[in-house]
C-alpha cells in the first residue's frame, strides 16, 4: 500500500528557468504533484549545459545540476517562440493545471500571453507563482541575472571574507536556494486557501527581498542604530572563541563555536589546558575577547594533532559545538548524512545513479518520494495524447511546424 | 501596522504555538506574517533570543534585541514554564485550541516533558507538530550541539567559500537558522494543507543540517561524476568547471560582482560588455573576436587552454571596472543585460530604489523604545495585497492576560497564583 502524498492530484505547469522556479516546483513534485516542466531544445535551460555531467561528459541529458532541480517531473518539448506552442501552453494551464510556476524576467510571460492576468480570466482559481530576481514591479524589475547576482544585490558577498581583504564570493547562487522555502510555504498556503474559498492567487517573490529579509537583525542594526555590517572572517559577535582551526592533513579543518562559559570550560578540559578554565582572565566572554588571537593559537595547537572528525567527537562529547569541515567527497561517506538519508540515488537512463539533494523535512504520515528527472521532451507524446487529447494528425502537424518537440536522437 | 486584505487574512487562518528559541523563530514569523495567530511561548523571564544582539542603541535589554524584533514580528507572546506540571497542563489546554505546534525542543526532550507528538495528539488528534533540530531527532550526531558555523561546516558549504590561503570562511551574518525556519514554515503549511484535505495531523521533523546542505548548488555530485573535489576560490567562481573565473572586482567606490560566461547563458552579457569596452577603446582583441553565442561552456570551462584567455579578458575588465562606480556599472548593466551586480552593503540595500519602490521597507513604531525604524516588510506581494509584517514583535508576556484570561477563561486570581508560583512570568498588563 502506498501512502498519500501531500500534493497528490495537484497539477503544475513549470515555466521555471535555472534555479529558483524549478527548485520550488521540484519540492511540489517530490511530494506528489504532477509537474510538467516546459522546455525546448531551441533554448534549453542553461543548467542542462552546466556540470557536473555524467562521466564528466557534457550533453543535453547528462547534467546532474539540471536533474537535481527537476526530480520527479515530466518534461514537455514546447517551443514558446511559436504561436502554436504558446497556444498549447495556454491550454495546458487553462484546461489542466492547478498551479503555474514561472521564473522568467518579468516581461516574458506577458509577451507570451501567459501573464497571470491572461490566465486568471479563464481560471480565477489558478494559483500562480512568479519568482524573479527583484520582483515583478519597480524600476529595476527587468534585471536579468542569476542567483549569483541576486546574492550580491542582497548583500551576502560584502559580509563574507576577512576584514583586511576584499570580499569573497559565497559559493553557488545562494538566493536561488533560499527563496524556494518561501515559495513553497506560500504555494501550500495558497492551495489551502483555494481549497477553503475556491479562489486563486498570484504570488510575486523577489530573491533580493527574501535575501534581505533573512538578514533582518543586520538590517535593523542599520535602520535603528546606523551600523553597517562588515565581514569578520570566522569570528562572531557573541561566541568566543569562534573559528575554523587546522587539523592533521592537507586543507583539513574543524569549526568550533563557544557560546557559554560552560562550553569554554569544556573546551579547556578537552584541549588539556585545564588551568585556563579557572583563570579569571578568561572567565567571561568579554575577558576572552581580549585574548582572542592567543586562544585561537592554543586551540590550533591541539587541533593540528587530530583529524576533523576526532576533534569534533571529543568536543561534542562535552557539549562544545564543533563540526568537521566536510569536503564534497566526505558528504557521501558521513555516517549522519547517510542516517538522515539526505542524498537520493534514483537511476537515470543516461546519467545512471547520481546523488540528488533530498528531503529537509521528514513527514511522519506523508513521506515524500524523489524520482529521477526527465530527459528533455521525454513526455511530449504523453502530454499531447493523454493530457491535451490531440490526434496523431494534430501531433504530426505540430511537430512539422516545430511547435512541439519529441526527444532529440 | 495591520494592512488587512482578504487574501492576507485567509491565507493562513491557523493558530500556531511557537515553542522555539533563536534556532527557529523565522518559522513563526513567516506564519504570522502570512496571517496566522502565532503565539510564542517564552519561558518566564523571556526567550533566550532576547539576549542576542545587536541591541537597540547597543543597550543589552531583552526588549531591545534587534534579533528578537526582526524574527518575531506578527506574533503574540505569553510566558509559560512548560517544565512545571501546571505549566505543561496549561500548554496542553492551549494545544486543544491550536492547529500546529512548532518547536526547537529536541523530540527526546519533548518526550521527557510529556509533550511528545503522541501526547499532544491525545489532546488534539489532528495537531501538526513541527520539530526543528540541528541534526534531526536521531542518528550519530542526533545529540550534537549545533550552531551556524558548525552546521555550515558539516553541510560542506563552509569548505567552498573563502580565500584559498586562509581557512574556509563563513558569511558573517548567520544564515542557517533563518533558512531552517523558512523550511519549517513551508513544511508546517504543507502539513496543514494535508490536514485540511484528510483531517489527519502528523509530526514533521526538520533538520537544519539538511537545510544547510541545500545551499551547495551543484557541488555535491562532482566527486562521484567527475572524480574531482570543489574548492574555495576567494573572489573567483569555482562552480562551472576547472577554469577559474574571477567574480569580484574592485570598482571606483566599492566592489562589483561579474563573471565571464559565454554560450546561451552569457552571450548577451558579454556582447554588450565588449561593446562598452570597445567604445572606450579598451577591449582586448580576444574579446572583440570571440563568438560569444557559439561558445560551448560545457567544454570551454574544462579546457586548460581557456584559462589563459580568461585571464587576458579579466585583466582588461579589472582596469575597466576600476574607473566606474557601482551605480554607473549597474545602470548600464541593467539596460543592456550585462551580468554585473553591485556588491551591496546593508546601507545600499536599505536605500536601494527597487525594494523601496515596492514598499518593501516599512516603518514600525516602537512606542516603548520611543523610536520607529524600518523593517524588511514583506515575504511577497500578492494579486490582492501583500504578505508581511502585521505587528511589531511582542514584549515579554505581552499577551498573557489576553490569552490566559480572555481566551482560555482562566480567572485573574488563578493567573496571579500561577504567576506567584513562577509558572508564568509577570501576569501582564
Amino acid at each position: 500500500m502506498t501512502t498519500r502524498r501531500i500534493f497528490d492530484g495537484i497539477k503544475v505547469v513549470d515555466f521555471g528557468w535555472v534555479g529558483v522556479g524549478p527548485i520550488s516546483a521540484k519540492h511540489l513534485a517530490d511530494h506528489g504533484a504532477t509537474v510538467i516542466r516546459v522546455e525546448s531544445t531551441q533554448r534549453p535551460d542553461v543548467l542542462r549545459l552546466a556540470g557536473p555531467f555524467a562521466g564528466g561528459k557534457p550533453g543535453i541529458n547528462r547534467s546532474q545540476f539540471w536533474a537535481d532541480y527537476n526530480s520527479s517531473k515530466l518534461s514537455v518539448g514546447l517551443n514558446l517562440a511559436t504561436e502554436t506552442g504558446r497556444a498549447l501552453a495556454r491550454r495546458l494551464v487553462v484546461e489542466w493545471a492547478d498551479v503555474v510556476v514561472e521564473g522568467y524576467t518579468p516581461k516574458q510571460m506577458r509577451a507570451w500571453g501567459l501573464h497571470y492576468e491572461d490566465l486568471s480570466r479563464d481560471r480565477p482559481d489558478l494559483v500562480m507563482l512568479s519568482t524573479s530576481q527583484m520582483g515583478q514591479t519597480g524600476p529595476y524589475n527587468l534585471y536579468a541575472g542569476y542567483g549569483t547576482q541576486a546574492a550580491a544585490l542582497a548583500g551576502y558577498y560584502n559580509v563574507t571574507g576577512w576584514p583586511d581583504r576584499p570580499p569573497v564570493v559565497v559559493y553557488g547562487a545562494y538566493t536561488d536556494m533560499l527563496t524556494p522555502h518561501f515559495n513553497v510555504a506560500l504555494l501550500a498556503a495558497a492551495l489551502d486557501r483555494r481549497r477553503r474559498t475556491g479562489r486563486g492567487l498570484w504570488i510575486d517573490t523577489s530573491q533580493m527581498e527574501v535575501g534581505i529579509l533573512c538578514q533582518g537583525a543586520a538590517v535593523l542594526d542599520y535602520t535603528a542604530n546606523g551600523r553597517v555590517a562588515v565581514r569578520k572572517g570566522n569570528r562572531d559577535d557573541r561566541a568566543i572563541p569562534h573559528g575554523v582551526f587546522p587539523c592533521g592533513g592537507e586543507d583539513r579543518w574543524v569549526a568550533i563555536a563557544v557560546f557559554t562559559d560552560e562550553q569554554w570550560k569544556g573546551l579547556c578540559r578537552v584541549i588539556e589546558r585545564d588551568e585556563l578554565a579557572s583563570d579569571p582572565a578568561y572567565a567571561t566572554a568579554a575577558r576572552r575577547r581580549e585574548h582572542e588571537g592567543a586562544i585561537e593559537e592554543l586551540i590550533a595547537a591541539w587541533t593540528r594533532q587530530l583529524s576533523p572528525q576526532e576533534a569534533m567527537a571529543r568536543l561534542q562529547a562535552v557539549g562544545v559545538p564543533a563540526g568537521a569541515v566536510l569536503w564534497m567527497s566526505d558528504l557521501h561517506e558521513d555516517p549522519h548524512i547517510r542516517h538522515w538519508g539526505f542524498f537520493e540515488w534514483p537511476e537515470h537512463p543516461v546519467i545512471g545513479a547520481a546523488p540528488y539533494d533530498g528531503f529537509m523535512s521528514h513527514f511522519s504520515k506523508t513521506p515524500g518520494r524523489l524520482d529521477r528527472a526527465p530527459k528533455i521532451a521525454e513526455h511530449t507524446e504523453h502530454v499531447m495524447r493523454e493530457v491535451l487529447r490531440l490526434s496523431d494528425e494534430e501531433i504530426g502537424q505540430m511537430l512539422a511546424t516545430e511547435a512541439i518537440e519529441f526527444p532529440p536522437e | 501596522m495591520a494592512r488587512g486584505t482578504s487574501a492576507e487574512e485567509s491565507l493562513f487562518p491557523y493558530r500556531v504555538l511557537d515553542l522555539t528559541d533563536e534556532h527557529g523563530q523565522m518559522c513563526g514569523k513567516m506564519l504570522g506574517d502570512m496571517g496566522g495567530d502565532v503565539i510564542i511561548v517564552e519561558p518566564p523571564g523571556g526567550s533566550s533570543a532576547r539576549g542576542i544582539g545587536p541591541f537597540f542603541r547597543d543597550d543589552p535589554h531583552p526588549e531591545g534585541s534587534l534579533f528578537w524584533l526582526a524574527f518575531n514580528t506578527s506574533k503574540r507572546s505569553i510566558t509559560l514554564d512548560v517544565v512545571h506540571p501546571d505549566g505543561r497542563e496549561l500548554f496542553l489546554r492551549l494545544v486543544e485550541t491550536a492547529d500546529a505546534v512548532v518547536t526547537t525542543l529536541h523530540p527526546r526532550r519533548l518526550s521527557e516533558l510529556g509533550l511528545s507528538y503522541q501526547e499532544l495528539a491525545r489532546r488534539k488528534p489532528d495537531i501538526v507538530l513541527t520539530t526543528i533540530t540541528p541534526f534531526g531527532p536521531d542518528g550519530p550526531y542526533g545529540e550534537y550541539v549545533g550552531s551556524d558555523l558548525v552546521l555550515q561546516a558539516l553541510s560542506g558549504f563552509l569548505y567552498l567559500s573563502g580565500d584559498p590561503d586562509r581557512p574556509p570562511t563563513r558569511v558573517s551574518v548567520p544564515m542557517v537558522a533563518t533558512k531552517t525556519g523558512a523550511e519549517a514554515a513551508a513544511a508546517t503549511a504543507m502539513a496543514l494543507y494535508h490536514r485540511g484535505l484528510t483531517g489527519e495531523g502528523q509530526q514533521v521533523d526538520v533538520s537544519a543540517l539538511a537545510v544547510a546542505q541545500w545551499q551547495l548548488m551543484n557541488a555535491a555530485p562532482f566527486p562521484r561524476l567527475h572524480g574531482t573535489e570543489v574548492r574555495r576560490g576567494g573572489g573567483y567562481f569555482t562552480a562551472l568547471g576547472t577554469v577559474k573565473v574571477r567574480a569580484i572586482y574592485p570598482c571606483k567606490d566599492g566592489y562589483v560582482y561579474f563573471f565571464f560566461l559565454g554560450g546561451t547563458p552569457g552571450a548577451t552579457s558579454m556582447t554588450a560588455l565588449t561593446r562598452w569596452l570597445d567604445e572606450e577603446g579598451t577591449a582586448p582583441r580576444l574579446m572583440l573576436e570571440k563568438d560569444w553565442a557559439g561558445m560551448d561552456m560545457g567544454k570551454y570551462m574544462y579546457d586548460p587552454e581557456a584559462q589563459k584567455e580568461v585571464e587576458v579578458m579579466e585583466t582588461s575588465l579589472a582596469r575597466f571596472f576600476l574607473g566606474k562606480t557601482k551605480q554607473q556599472l549597474f545602470d548600464r548593466a541593467y539596460r543592456e543585460r550585462i551580468l554585473i551586480a553591485p556588491v551591496n552593503d546593508v546601507r545600499d540595500m536599505v536605500e536601494h530604489p527597487q525594494p523601496n519602490a515596492r514598499g518593501f521597507f516599512v516603518e514600525v513604531d516602537h512606542p516603548e523604545l520611543a523610536a520607529s525604524f524600518r523593517y524588511p516588510g514583506h515575504l511577497a506581494l500578492l494579486s490582492e495585497g501583500r504578505v508581511g509584517v502585521r505587528r511589531r514583535a511582542p514584549r515579554i508576556g505581552e499577551h498573557n492576560r489576553e490569552v490566559y484570561v480572555e481566551e482560555l477563561g482562566i480567572s485573574r486570581e488563578r493567573l496571579a497564583e500561577l504567576s506567584e508560583a513562577g509558572v508564568i512570568g509577570e501576569a501582564g498588563t
